[in-house]
């Protein structure tokens, strides 16, 4: 997709996710501000995903903050053809899934948060 | 072959397959998975076509020998005759996995290429 | 008529099947586990079965293009004034009854054989759980499910080995298959294996039941026609434009890249009070398809995640991303 080096620790933690989830196909990790970190990606524009998924989390945050509801949790878009499923790691990056009809919702949200826990410490500790 | 059906017998797919007993000499029929295997449902007596998936097992081999040889298009039938009865496999395609259409023809009662002709025009009003 | 099934403790989902079938239950068996899945009885028969780890009925009408996604929607909606979704279908001419009701057959022994692959937990009977849309009617015999399950496994494992790793095998396309003159199922097969979709992936992508997509995919291996070796987890992988499934377009021509950054030493200010995904409790819902995600056990995993190295410093620094933004 393109020629710079791809975050490896990050693509790792992806891949490992992808198999152990079911349904995932594809998945990438941006920014808050919604640039693109690392992408385990192969149909999806990652730089696009990056971008609109940051912008889906900071509505849904802003929507779940007008509704009273408090933090928000997660963003999922279930469509006909599959499901989007978008996590914040810490507070500064997300993590966003791109799944089939048959996504394991449940095996997701007891797989994630080790998941993004191990992202959120490989991105700190980048910095 | 299993019979699926306990009760009712308006079972879309029993109806749908009962009109092929209609044609002389058809004495059974069974409509099954051509990949799998899966019987989905059967009429009349289907004793002599053995099971679906030694069925649709012999019509892969037959698709599959034809390709690697060369022949062009998609199997239309595979008629397998014993000395009572015809057996006539029509291959149904679909968008998705293609389904069969296997008839018993009692010989004594038609001949071979009749029979061919009619389980064809049934295959077609299955899925048409 | 026998005391609940759960008081006498089957010891397996086949045993309690057979006991339901007895007592002529209506109702839902909830198995958890990886991935676990609900099979829904009517009177004793199974007349659906929901798991992660197969297509369902709509999946293979939508992904085989069976049935056109604005058609879909427009039969949802007239189902919910018109009756049943399974008659909508019919009455708007979509499909016809008996290809439907075939089809809603085959996701029944499709998702017993796919659950079967997995690891259960644990079951729960639940009778109030709704049975979905599109059933197999009358519905089947669990000794026939199980009987069909049973012989289904011997027949993929005579062909390929332990179904386990075939389950989880990353499907490749052998070097230089001769796609010509194979059937249009194989071609199909070879077009969607991207070495990163498992024989269920496959089966998803191209709107086709598990079994006969991995029955496929054992005669193709036998034809030398994909490579059967799972592939090593690591490295990045191949960038293709693999075909589309949903929609037949090709994936869009990536542009231009758009700059990257590396969290952390940037302080974004875009999502405002968005908290740590990992803190639950909290009174924020957002809607969630329905799934029981606090009754699920932990997954026994077979393999620990690699563990994530220490730094990863030298990452974007050494290659610093195109048009990098720096404050």
């Amino acid at each position: 997709m393109n020629n710079q080096a791809p975050n490896d620790a990050v693509i790792l933690e992806l891949k490992t996710l992808r198999e152990r989830v079911m349904g995932i196909t594809e998945s990438v990790v941006s920014t808050g501000d919604g640039l693109l970190v690392a992408g385990d990606t192969v149909a999806v524009h990652g730089e696009s995903l990056a971008a609109l998924a940051a912008a889906a989390l900071a509505l849904g945050s802003r929507t779940a903050g007008e509704a009273g509801l408090g933090g928000l949790r997660d963003v999922v878009a279930r469509c006909n053809g599959g499901h989007v499923v978008i996590l914040a790691i810490g507070n500064h990056a997300l993590l966003a899934i791109v799944g089939d009809e048959g996504l394991d919702i449940a095996g997701l949200y007891r797989e994630s948060p080790a998941s993004i826990a191990r992202l959120d410490r490989i991105l700190t500790g980048a910095a | 072959m299993l019979s699926q059906s306990e009760g009712g017998q308006s079972h879309p797919l029993e109806a749908s397959l009962s009109g092929v007993l209609d044609y002389p000499g058809v004495i059974g029929a069974a409509l099954i998975d051509a990949v799998t295997g899966l019987v989905y449902a059967e009429v009349g007596d289907c004793r002599a076509l053995g099971n679906g998936t030694e069925l649709a097992d012999l019509t892969n081999l037959v698709t599959d020998r034809l390709t690697e040889a060369g022949a062009a298009g998609e199997v239309e039938s595979v008629v397998v005759n014993s000395r009572r009865y015809h057996q006539i496999t029509q291959v149904l395609p679909r968008r998705g996995d293609d389904f069969l259409l296997a008839t018993v023809v009692d010989r004594a009662e038609t001949n071979l290429a009749l029979a061919i002709r009619a389980t064809a025009e049934h295959a077609r009003n299955v899925l048409a | 008529m026998n005391s609940p099934a759960v008081a006498h403790g089957p010891r397996n989902v086949p045993a309690l099947l057979m006991t339901l079938h007895r007592e002529r239950f209506t109702g839902a068996v909830v198995v958890s586990g990886t991935p676990g899945g609900t099979l829904h009885l009517r009177d004793g028969l199974v007349v659906a079965v929901r798991t992660p780890a197969s297509p369902a009925p709509d999946v293979l009408l939508l992904r085989s293009r069976r049935i056109a996604e604005p058609d879909w929607i427009a039969a949802g909606e007239a189902s919910r004034t018109d009756g049943p979704l399974a008659d909508t279908l019919v009455a708007l001419g979509l499909v016809r009854a008996p290809e439907l009701s075939a089809l809603c057959l085959a996701t029944v022994f499709d998702g017993a054989f796919a659950m079967s692959l997995g690891t259960s937990a644990g079951w729960q009977v639940d009778d109030s759980v709704p049975a979905p849309d599109l059933i197999a009617e009358p519905g089947v015999e669990p000794r026939r499910l199980t009987d069909e399950t049973a012989r289904r496994m011997l027949v993929l494992s005579q062909l390929w080995g332990p179904l386990v790793d075939f389950a989880a095998t990353r499907i490749n396309p052998a070097a230089q298959p001769a796609v010509g003159t194979l059937p249009v199922r194989y071609r199909d097969i070879l077009l969607g294996a991207n070495g990163r979709r498992a024989p269920r992936d496959l089966a998803f992508a191209l709107g086709r039941g598990l079994y006969p997509v991995m029955l496929d995919l054992a005669r193709m291996s036998a034809r030398r026609l994909v490579q059967r070796d799972a592939p090593a987890g690591a490295g990045p992988t191949p960038i293709v434009a693999p075909r589309d499934f949903t929609t037949g377009a090709s994936a869009p021509p990536p542009q231009a890249p758009l700059p990257r950054r590396n969290p952390g030493t940037h302080a974004p200010d875009s999502v405002p009070g968005a908290p740590p995904a990992e803190v639950p409790g909290s009174a924020g819902r957002i809607p969630t398809p329905p799934v029981d995600i606090g009754a699920r056990p932990a997954a026994p995993s077979g393999d620990t995640p690699p563990s994530a190295p220490p730094c990863v410093e030298h990452d974007l620094r050494d290659h610093p991303a195109q048009g990098e933004i720096t404050p």
